[in-house]
């Protein structure tokens, strides 16, 4: 059995999810959350409305002027514009947050190596304006999917994420609770809509209280990322 | 319930019958029923009591924009009994009486209304004088209104946004038209906002012809059109309390608050039915017309047995009719007018035997058992009088239709101007900003078919701005508007009591009597009135005070005198509603569950939370002393990923923090720390950290907790004009960290840390390294903060709580112990070293805290440096020196006061007693002739004592700084 504090990296929420029931399994460096006990279940409170936490969801960033040259070096394809989002083969998504600055989020099996790769390959070079972010730990990373998703948003964010005014794979910068955070606006496997909502780690047990509260009007749950795959 | 009356009505059910409670009286409604229906159905007329004279109050306009029916709950005052649904069991007072509801004690001010004329207040306590000391308690217990209960615990509240295409304010004919016309475009997504539970708005009671079926009609077949329609969504019982800049709209519904955008807003708020003003117009049973029809048509409940109508306007007539129907009694039509618009309407109530007075008005209303029992009518003799030889009717409902006021308030919060038609004798909306229409009655129109081409023109032009509409804009209709003669309202009594502030209990000679006083300005008079400042704001008196000045000051029409500005919000809304959901941002670190499971006690710092100590809650001084001799004589850890953490990469790096800091940075070798003092342009100090070299072009820049964002915000502000090459990052939540103290700290950092040369000569003070600590990758910086030998440990945010316990593991041996803020503040005063917004304030110099050497005096440029030159020129006017109390002595306070004898020389900025020093130690700003050492202060202690204070050199802990290198 995996135990929550098992591993180096910890995301900060996994005192929150072990009170709540979560059984864990490894995923990439840490741990995630797999289900809440019924995995089917959680299933179906995807398509309705589901909050779940995906901090051990590999992420990383780049910015300076060179950094769209060196990522499409790695072979990266890149959105045409800030604030837009391409979803990669191997399922990771490449957000635009300006014209030299990128935030990559990893896959929710955890198989996409592009982010691992990235970060494998990229090194300080003088002179060459690319820079490393470490998104994956200054950012936490929640998903909140399901038809009434788009009917929570506007409780805690004032951006208007309705289609068609923000489509799939729109990206906002936004204030998200009274936070700032990237939303990404994504589909989950089975066309259900899903915001990928990322934010100052130390802010996450306020926002995840926040969320939770947000979503009891239309009897959202968290869930495992069993149930998102 | 004494109600057999059976009418057919939108909103309530008459087979469920609601019991509750008001003034301790048991009383059944029905189920759709608000409060002041059901008492009004059981006969109850006296709902409340008025805010100066405790008059009686009963139901006036039903639309809850009125003060006459504010009744108090357990938890709550002021609410509108219009607006308060019945349900089993509720309880419910009337509020502002002494005595009981019916027998007030205090009514007996009405009497001496004389003594209290308009502006008392301001001429009663203008100057803090006896009178307020005399009378101030008094009056405030006579006046005022609903009670507030202090243990009231609220309620869930929270906001909401939303965004539209097309937004419709209101659902009458207007509304619902316009958002038909709106919706013709499958992608236009429109709103109707409408505050009742029901569309159709004034099509729901109103009834616009003689055969009484044309409302109907136009409301079952619009209605129901809208109700089908995919894009049109509706909002009930929801209130647009303000309209801002660019259709920024403010929406209340229930306890929730809408903040929407809409792209083309279209106003059809409607209007206000305004009253008339003669004696005792405020006697329960004197109501506005359209309340007798609300009663009657959405809550089935009979007005009254026996009617007058008071009108200025034909639709006086047609409420005539619909009483008539409703089996009330119709004793007489009384017309201020001299002719009828529409003669059809007079010769229809004459057909069913009403008789009509023309040219006429109600003199005075009469009461018994303090509700209206007759009316005194008399011809108008002249504008604003009437002939002696009265006639009196009997009737228990006075309706009255004094004209109409549009519902302005939106439209001029949002930009427009309310402008006076002469022509057609009524206020019109005008000169709206760009993307807002208004449409309706509110618009000045009321011929329904006028209406409807309006809507039509409205629609295709909001669609057309939104590039969905089709065809061409149809053409503005020819049909003219009917014109109804002006009649003036006002008939001022010898006894005083006729209204037109019901809210303020404002008479006739108390607006007369605020133009004579000077304040010839309606928005002066308001101010020295009250006029328009209570709950109706205005709604039923900005038109009767415009038109009661122009006519005392025959210089100015109705439109140059105007009305009240109206403000937001429209209608009364809470606090909760402001306030939302209760949550308040937080930050943690990593770690934060380490420091609670190790018993800290948490203080807020900035929006972080940080251990102050560790042990039981009041145990401060103790914990303090134990955690820093723990520090000083061992080893101890303290959480510092609170720091501001910024990096600043690129090939002009070096050159970016030498400009932004006033150090010289440009030959800061690499693997060392420098400390660094930031100043604003004015040279104030307004940060510090140490900026940490790692490579040529990389510098990894600490700043104080609740600073950073405010540094980062200059960093990236500055280099917008210098454009330098360099990359900034706020990278303070990527990074945890903690500061490891205490001459034993290298033998625990050595246990976990093996790549990193530990030596003094290997790494010594202020040097930066990059390694792995417990396998973590880490940057390490030998720092002094606290005076003992120490290591700043920065790892990746989410490794924080494995370091932590990895460094309580290795510690062990060594009596490792986590120490916490107050702890450090304390070991930090040791060593003289500054907290900014501590021991500095919005006007620290560099200087004035002995930072001088901080400052690169030969640098070309940074940011202050011109300020901080011309300061420095100057004689001083404070300096921050270091003194000690004796520890047998209270220990002060920061922000206690320095004295020399009378004389105040400066304030304290840091205190705390010092377990290692055995004494009291301090920095504060004195005046600099008594800031050498050896000068004595006295300060003075919060219970008035005044402790002797020695000033002494800095620091008071270590000056050779032997410790920190060991």
């Amino acid at each position: 059995m995996t135990t929550a504090n098992q591993t180096n990296y910890r995301a900060a929420l996994y005192r929150t999810h072990q009170q709540g029931g979560a059984n864990f399994i490894p995923f990439g460096e840490g741990v995630i959350v797999s289900d809440y006990g019924d995995s089917n279940k959680e299933k179906e409170q995807v398509k309705k409305l589901s909050l779940a936490d995906l901090t051990s969801v590999d992420r990383i960033g780049f910015k300076g002027a060179d950094t769209p040259d060196w990522l499409e070096k790695q072979k990266v394809e890149l959105p045409s514009q800030p604030n837009k989002a391409v979803q990669l083969a191997d399922g990771s998504i490449v957000a635009r947050l300006s014209s030299n600055e990128f935030f990559v989020l990893g896959d929710l099996k955890n198989q996409a190596q592009t982010c691992a790769n990235l970060r494998k390959n990229w090194e300080f070079k003088e002179d060459y304006l690319c820079y490393l972010l470490h998104r994956n730990h200054s950012h936490t990373h929640f998903v909140l999917s399901g038809e009434y998703a788009e009917e929570v948003m506007p409780k805690i964010c004032g951006v208007n994420l309705k289609a068609p005014d923000f489509d799939f794979l729109d990206v906002a910068q936004t204030s998200v609770a009274r936070l700032s955070a990237v939303v990404v606006k994504n589909k989950l496997s089975d066309g259900t809509t899903a915001f990928h909502i990322l934010f100052d780690s130390s802010m996450a047990e306020y926002m995840w209280m926040c969320l939770e509260d947000a979503i009891a009007e239309f009897e959202g749950q968290p869930v495992g990322i069993q149930a998102l795959e | 319930m004494s109600d057999n009356f059976s009418y057919p009505n939108l909103l309530v059910d008459q087979s469920k019958k609601v019991t509750f409670n008001f003034e301790g009286e048991s009383f059944t409604g029905y189920a759709g029923d608000n409060v002041a229906t059901a008492l009004w159905r059981n006969n109850q007329k006296i709902i409340s009591r008025s805010f100066k004279y405790h008059r009686p109050r009963g139901i006036f306009s039903l639309t809850g924009h009125d003060a006459n029916t504010l009744v108090q709950l357990p938890e709550e005052g002021n609410v509108p009994a219009d607006l308060l649904p019945i349900t089993d069991g509720l309880t419910v007072k009337g509020q502002h009486y002494s005595g009981s509801l019916k027998n007030d004690y205090f009514s007996i001010f009405g009497k001496f209304s004389k003594f209290l004329p308009v502006g008392f207040y301001y001429k009663a306590f203008y100057k803090n004088n006896s009178w307020d000391k005399i009378w101030g308690g008094f009056f405030r217990k006579f006046t005022g209104l609903g009670i507030i209960n202090p243990k009231n615990e609220g309620g869930y509240y929270d906001k909401k946004y939303l965004f539209y295409d097309v937004v419709i304010i209101g659902s009458g004919l207007a509304g619902l038209q316009s958002a038909l016309e709106s919706a013709k475009s499958s992608k236009a997504q429109v709103l109707i906002i409408e505050q009742e539970s029901c569309l159709g708005g004034s099509l729901n009671f109103s009834r616009l012809d003689v055969e009484g079926k044309k409302a109907q009609e136009y409301r079952d077949k619009l209605v129901a059109e809208v109700e089908k329609t995919d894009n049109i969504t509706i909002m009930l019982n929801s209130i647009c309390n303000a309209a801002y800049s660019d259709n920024w709209l403010s929406v209340i519904q229930d306890k929730r608050a809408f903040k929407l955008r809409a792209k083309q807003l279209i106003l059809c708020p409607g209007n206000y039915e305004q009253a008339l003003v003669f004696h005792n117009n405020d006697l329960p049973g004197v109501m506005l017309s359209t309340a007798a029809q609300r009663l009657l048509k959405l809550y089935g409940v009979k007005p009254g047995e026996k009617a007058v109508i008071a009108t200025a306007h034909d639709d006086g007539y047609l409420v005539a009719l619909d009483l008539h129907e409703a089996g009330v009694a119709v004793q007489r039509i009384v017309d201020l007018r001299q002719n009828v618009s529409d003669n059809s309407y007079l010769e229809a109530v004459k057909k069913l035997g009403i008789e009509v007075s023309q040219k006429s008005t109600i003199y005075a209303a009469n009461s018994a058992n303090k509700v209206l029992a007759s009316v005194q009518m008399g011809k108008i003799s002249t504008t604003g009088e009437c002939a002696s030889d009265t006639e009196t009717i009997d009737c228990d409902l006075l309706c009255l239709s004094g004209g109409y006021m549009p519902a302005y308030q939106l439209a001029c919060q949002i930009g427009a101007a309310l402008d006076f038609s002469e022509e057609d004798n009524k206020f019109i909306v005008k000169k709206l900003p760009k993307n807002c229409y208004t449409v309706g009655t509110g618009d000045g129109v009321e011929l329904p078919s006028l209406i409807e081409n309006k809507a039509k023109i409205v629609a295709h032009q909001a669609l057309s701005e939104l590039g969905l509409a089709e065809g061409t804009a149809p053409k503005p209709s020819t049909e003219k508007e009917k014109i109804n003669e002006f009649a003036y309202p006002i008939f001022a009594h010898p006894k005083s009591k006729e209204f037109v502030d019901f809210d303020e209990d404002l008479q006739v000679a108390d607006i007369i009597n605020a133009v004579r006083e000077g304040y010839t300005d309606i928005q002066l008079v308001k101010r020295f009135s009250t006029l328009g400042m209570g709950p109706s704001q205005g709604r039923f008196c900005a038109f009767m005070s415009s038109i009661l000045v122009s006519n005392y000051d025959k210089s100015r029409t109705i439109g140059d005198v105007g009305v009240t500005t109206a403000r937001p919000p429209y209608a009364a809304e809470k606090i909760g509603h402001h306030a939302g959901r209760s949550f308040f941002p937080e930050r943690h670190s990593n770690m934060h569950h380490c420091h609670t499971d190790a018993g800290a006690q948490f203080l807020i710092a900035g929006p972080w939370m940080r251990p102050a100590y560790y042990g039981a809650k009041g145990s401060m001084l103790e914990c303090v002393a134990k955690e820093s001799l723990n520090v000083h004589n061992n080893v101890g850890v303290v959480d510092v990923s609170t720091l501001g953490g910024l990096e600043i990469r690129g090939p002009d790096a070096a050159e970016f923090i030498n400009r932004m800091y006033t150090w010289n940075f440009l030959k800061q070798p690499v693997g060392r720390a420098r400390y660094a003092l930031l100043t604003n342009e004015s040279g104030v100090v307004i940060d510090d950290g140490v900026a940490c070299r790692f490579s040529e072009q990389n510098y990894y820049v600490t700043a104080t907790t609740g600073g950073v964002d405010r540094v980062y915000l200059q960093f990236l502000k500055w280099n917008a004009q210098w454009r330098l090459k360099v990359d900034i990052a706020n990278v303070t939540s990527a990074w945890c960290g903690v500061n490891i103290a205490g001459p034993n700290s290298r033998k625990v950092l050595q246990k976990i840390c093996q790549d990193v040369d530990l030596s003094v000569e290997g790494f010594p003070y202020m040097g930066v390294r990059e390694g792995t600590v417990a396998g973590i990758p880490a940057r390490l910086i030998r720092v002094g903060f606290v005076g003992e030998l120490g290591y700043e440990v920065h790892v990746p945010q989410h490794y924080g709580e494995y370091l932590w316990e990895s460094i309580m593991e290795a510690g062990k041996e060594f009596n490792i112990a986590p120490f916490g803020i107050e702890a450090q503040r304390l070991l930090r005063l040791q060593k003289g070293h500054i907290i900014i917004s501590q021991d500095t304030d919005a006007t620290t110099y560099p200087e004035e805290v002995h930072m001088s050497w901080a400052v690169g005096k030969k640098k070309p440029f940074f940011v202050g440096q011109k300020a901080i030159q011309i300061v420095d020129e100057k004689k001083p006017v404070r300096k921050l020196i270091g003194f000690e109390v004796s520890s047998s002595q209270t220990v002060p306070k920061e922000s206690h006061l320095c004295f020399n004898g009378d004389q105040l020389i400066g304030r304290i900025t840091s205190c705390a007693a010092s377990a290692k020093l055995q004494k009291t130690i301090g920095l504060a700003y004195v005046d600099p002739d008594f800031s050498e050492p050896g000068a004595t202060l006295q300060i003075r202690c919060d219970n008035k004592e005044m402790v002797l204070a020695k000033v002494v050199n800095l620091p008071f802990y270590d000056p050779e700084n032997a410790r920190q290198e060991l």
